[in-house]
């Protein structure tokens, strides 16, 4: 079982993680996709973030090292209690999304926004 | 990274054409789609020197990566589940493409394979 030192660790060494920051309309909780630049689902994902011009941070997987890889994997184990698949958009400490459904992107990402 | 067998000349589009010719499948009916997928798979082809799976994450070992592998061992299941395998490149022969638009179903690969 994951300890909370553990998940600390795990929280900081993401810190070294260089994610895109997109900045737009500004979201109730802060949301991040793990996404594979290979991947046509993670690209519709990606084109509809943008499309809604809501604020979030991203990064392609595929593109960095294996450790830092790895630290990725263990946070969302650690933190959603799941392997991660892509494209996996994590929403504030709880939530996520994974695969990309537009319709349940949609649904769930309205409510998190104020500005439409 | 595996740089001793690079396949850097690997025709992706015609490989993927006869698989599906092969299997009785059919590509991508989205044109954007599938060239993303094709774009994929040769990046993958030529990062690792096989035609991984352009929505998994790689081992960077072909052993461990033999079962997604296009077409990966979860195609068929998926195909036959859902109309469509894991990254949206092959289709049911009869799937409506008309219908609704494509959407991402969920991983049939067993968790212990991932990375």
């Amino acid at each position: 079982m994951w300890g909370k030192k553990k998940l600390q660790e795990t929280e900081q060494s993401l810190q070294t993680i260089p994610f895109v920051q997109v900045n737009g309309k500004p979201m109730r909780e802060p949301i991040t996709l793990f996404a594979l630049s290979t991947c046509g689902f993670c690209r519709r994902a990606l084109a509809f973030l943008h499309d809604q011009e809501y604020s979030f941070t991203y990064v392609h997987m595929d593109r960095l090292p294996r450790n830092q890889q790895d630290i990725i994997r263990a946070y969302v184990k650690a933190k959603y209690k799941v392997a991660v698949s892509f494209p996996f958009l994590c929403i504030g400490e709880n939530d996520f999304l994974t695969g990309f459904i537009r319709s349940s992107w949609e649904k769930e990402l309205e409510e998190l926004c104020d500005e439409q | 990274m595996n740089n001793s067998d690079p396949k850097k000349t690997v025709d992706v589009v015609s490989f993927v054409h006869a698989v599906a010719k092969k299997r009785g499948w059919k590509l991508n009916g989205d044109a954007d789609f599938l060239d993303m997928l094709v774009e994929g798979l040769q990046v993958n082809s030529e990062r690792l020197g096989y035609l991984q799976c352009p929505c998994r994450l790689s081992w960077d070992d072909r052993s461990k990566d033999r079962d997604i592998i296009c077409p990966c061992v979860y195609a068929a299941d998926d195909i036959a589940e859902y109309g469509h395998c894991f990254c949206s490149l092959f289709f049911s022969a009869d799937f409506d493409f008309s219908s609704q638009e494509i959407s991402s179903i969920p991983e049939r690969r067993p968790e212990h394979l991932f990375p």
